[in-house]
């Protein structure tokens, strides 16, 4: 091989690596770090509210010149409110990441924040900040596609009152599966946005009964949940020594069995003794 | 002088016509109290008409409660406890939860059978027994009331209310235990109104073997239905405590009765006792079985770890706990499972959820009933009636003195006896023999649920409406306005159902719709939402 392409071989390796790096850095969201848009309304996010009429609901933007902007959903009376964008993906992994926090939340009103995706069924989110408090925290949700999807990603306060406050909002691929400990969402192609109008396929849903895939995923996860909770259980029960003698249960049971032989009978003389 | 032949009485016998005539005067005033008896009862025997009741309440039970039955397909509310529970015995694994094993037993069986990746598999078992609850409350009301009108009307409500119908479609612990105490009311009535001695030991066995499985159920609520029942069978037996035996002859009336009645209470206590307590450890040999625990200490340690667990519930509030006195009143609902679909692009959303919510209807006409049937047994010293209403009290008054937080379906198993109370109230008027003001106030607690339903000027509209062609009918013919406070009564509860129904299975609604359903939505306790 001759010296120039002796060269050129490590050049195409880093740019062999390079690309994917990039690619797997580029957020699919458009305007994801708010910057973009007029007074509180940042582009390319629509907003929704569960109570039609709800004026107590507000959606703002915070921006200082320069920096990168911060979406807020406040409200003060029972609301289900979000702001959403839709965005198509290939199928493989990705990665939702942001920071996010709470504000004024009532816990014994069980007020929710949620930051994920959502599809006709559910919001697989994650929740943001510690509840009660104002600090920022980072979350990270991994989704995987099957097939090229519009995803509706979505950031929601469900509650009685009290703000969320989304920034630095991503969704970048990753390369692989994420590890067994990250929380992770499988999407189907019936879980993912595959028409523009999820109202009709919702109704389509419910006439035609639950979607076999559907319900395979719904189970797996209700199965998972299930798994879970008898493993802790489990641990839990054996972390509490058994201490007692089995010949105690054995006399029990026993003694149990002759009492209402002695009542059957008690009950079944003629006369008294 | 006494006669040589005379033999000296014991220590025993001269006590025991004191016991006697100290009971006696102590139970007189439930010595006037009558049971129903075979004889007495409007009903002779079983008919093809009862069969055909029965048949018709079953098969709209079971249609209400398996349509849809695996819907949703994800947990929902504490049957991730039961599920676990019965996931863990079917791989040879102990599990301890607050209530005993019987409900998760049952889950464990269907899942063994139709498989664990079916929901539908972990609900069938109440579904059942919620299903055979209707059937179960249909032979009470008819025993109880010697009415098939009344037997009719009681299995209807526990068809048509909501949280009966959601705890039968869901893998929870109340419906076994309200079956299965049912069941024992019906056999302590059953051995009331027989005379056949061996009729009564099997009565009273039933009995033991249902109040066993009800404990075995639920942390114990059942109870209450342990010692109401064990009351009655006593209170039964002073009535007449030589009903079991002959009379031997050759032995004072009171010394026979004093002797018979002691015999007979230990018979009962050691047949229905022992044997519900029998039943009640079995449900536990699972957790002996797997290794959980190794002798009864284990199992005390159990009861005191749950004592301490539940008194540190006292002082930690919940957002859908609720105080007692509320209960009857319907203040606050569960939400058991809720979810939201969004529809992209548009702010268009139905929301699918799952509410701990009753048939207004039904609850709001137990509160009249319930005084109604207390004033009845009092008036006609009628012993059925009485143990419909110290039920009822027995089960609300229980949560008086627990400190812990409680929630709505706590009352179930009261509101069980308020069915009966409201059954037998309508079957009064539906035979033209209540008196006015029962018929008023049945009608006065139609009148939050129209105005609640209908608004506050068309709810108006029909309860002035419905006054008023009361007042005619009454002036006209008692019974047809009687009747009239049935059909009303009847189509209120139905029409109800139907409006109610989707927020108890699930079916998916717009939020106008939810919300024009959250009938209560106030900031503090009362609300729905």
């Amino acid at each position: 091989m001759k010296p120039p392409q002796l060269i050129l071989l490590p050049l195409l390796w880093m740019l062999f690596c390079a690309t994917p790096a990039e690619f797997l850095d580029h957020n699919f969201l458009s305007n994801g770090d708010f910057s973009q848009g007029a007074g509180n309304t940042p582009s390319h996010w629509s907003t929704a509210t569960l109570v039609s009429s709800a004026s107590s609901t507000t959606f703002s933007r915070i921006r200082e010149s320069g920096a990168a902007g911060e979406l807020v959903i406040s409200s003060i009376k029972r609301d289900t409110a979000r702001r959403t964008q839709i965005v198509v993906l290939e199928p493989g992994w990705y990665r939702l990441t942001g920071e996010a926090r709470t504000e004024g939340f009532d816990l014994r009103t069980r007020t929710t924040a949620l930051i994920g995706i959502s599809d006709p069924w559910q919001v697989y989110r994650w929740s943001p900040g510690k509840p009660g408090t104002s600090e920022w925290g980072a979350g990270r949700l991994y989704v995987q596609l099957v097939t090229t999807s519009r995803v509706e990603v979505v950031c929601l306060l469900s509650g009685s009152g009290g703000s969320v406050s989304l920034r630095h909002f991503r969704v970048t691929r990753v390369a692989g599966e994420p590890s067994a400990s990250a929380q992770k969402v499988e999407l189907d192609s019936l879980s993912a946005v595959t028409t523009s109008n999820r109202k009709e396929m919702l109704l389509k849903n419910y006439s035609l009964g639950m979607e076999h895939a559907k319900q395979q995923q719904e189970l797996r996860r209700a199965r998972r949940q299930i798994e879970e909770r008898c493993r802790k259980n489990w641990h839990f029960v054996h972390f509490v020594p058994a201490t007692g003698s089995y010949w105690t249960i054995v006399l029990t049971m026993l003694l149990l069995v002759a009492i209402p032989i002695f009542g059957w009978r008690a009950l079944g003389e003629t006369k008294p003794r | 002088m006494r006669s040589m032949s005379q033999k000296r009485p014991t220590v025993t016998e001269r006590a025991e016509p004191d016991v006697v005539s100290r009971l006696t005067r102590f139970c007189s005033v439930f010595h006037r109290f009558k049971i129903l008896q075979p004889d007495a009862s409007t009903l002779h025997g079983w008919t093809s008409g009862d069969t055909f009741i029965v048949c018709g309440l079953l098969l709209i039970a079971s249609a209400t409660r398996f349509w849809r039955l695996n819907h949703p397909i994800v947990i929902a509310f504490d049957e991730t406890y039961t599920t676990a529970q019965a996931y863990c015995f079917l791989n040879g694994l102990p599990y301890r939860v607050s209530h005993p094993a019987l409900e998760a037993l049952l889950v464990a069986l269907s899942m063994s059978i139709f498989g664990i990746n079916n929901s539908w598999s972990w609900r069938l078992p109440n579904a059942i027994i919620g299903t055979a609850l209707v059937g179960v409350t249909y032979l009470l009301g008819r025993r109880l009331f010697g009415s098939r009108v009344a037997a009719t009307m009681a299995a209807l409500f526990v068809v048509l209310d909501g949280l009966f119908l959601v705890d039968s479609r869901l893998a929870l612990w109340e419906i076994p235990y309200l079956t299965f105490a049912a069941w024992s009311y019906l056999m302590l009535f059953r051995f009331a109104q027989t005379g056949d001695t061996r009729s009564r030991r099997i009565a009273l066995a039933w009995m033991g073997l249902a109040l066993g499985l009800g404990l075995g159920c639920k942390l114990l609520i059942p109870a209450i239905a342990l010692v109401l029942t064990l009351a009655f069978v006593a209170l039964f037996i002073l009535q007449d405590p030589t009903r079991m035996s002959d009379r031997a002859t050759g032995e004072s009336p009171e010394a026979y009765r004093s002797a018979a009645f002691a015999r007979q209470l230990v018979g009962v206590i050691a047949l229905v006792g022992g044997l519900s307590a029998l039943v009640y450890e079995a449900v536990f040999l699972p957790n002996y079985w797997f290794g959980g625990w190794r002798g009864v200490t284990d199992q005390l340690a159990y009861y005191a770890a749950e004592f301490r667990f539940q008194n540190s519930l006292v002082t930690k509030p919940h957002h859908w706990a609720s105080p007692w006195w509320s209960w009857p009143l319907m203040l606050r609902a569960m939400l058991y499972w809720n979810e939201t679909a969004f529809v992209a692009g548009t702010t268009s959303i139905q929301t699918s959820s799952i509410r701990a919510l009753g048939n207004p209807v039904i609850w709001w006409g137990v509160l009249a009933a319930v005084p109604l049937m207390a004033v009845q047994a009092v008036s006609r010293k009628d012993l059925a009636r009485g143990f419909v209403v110290l039920g009822y009290l027995s089960y609300l008054a229980m949560w008086i003195p627990v400190p812990r937080y409680k929630f709505l379906y706590y009352y179930m198993p009261a509101l069980y006896f308020g069915f009966l109370a409201l059954a037998a109230e309508l079957d009064e008027c539906w035979r033209g023999t209540a008196h006015v003001w029962e018929e008023a106030a049945l009608l006065m607690s139609l009148a939050p649920a129209i105005i609640l339903g209908l608004g506050t000027r068309l709810g108006m509209g029909v309860i002035l409406a419905l006054a008023t062609s009361y007042v005619v009918l009454r002036r006209w013919d008692k019974r047809s306005a009687g009747i009239l406070v049935c059909f009303s009564f009847l189509l209120a509860v139905l029409a109800l159902f139907v409006y109610f129904f989707p927020i108890w299975t699930g079916i998916p609604l717009s939020p106008e719709r939810l919300q024009a359903r959250m009938w209560l939505h106030g900031a503090g306790l009362a609300n729905w939402n």
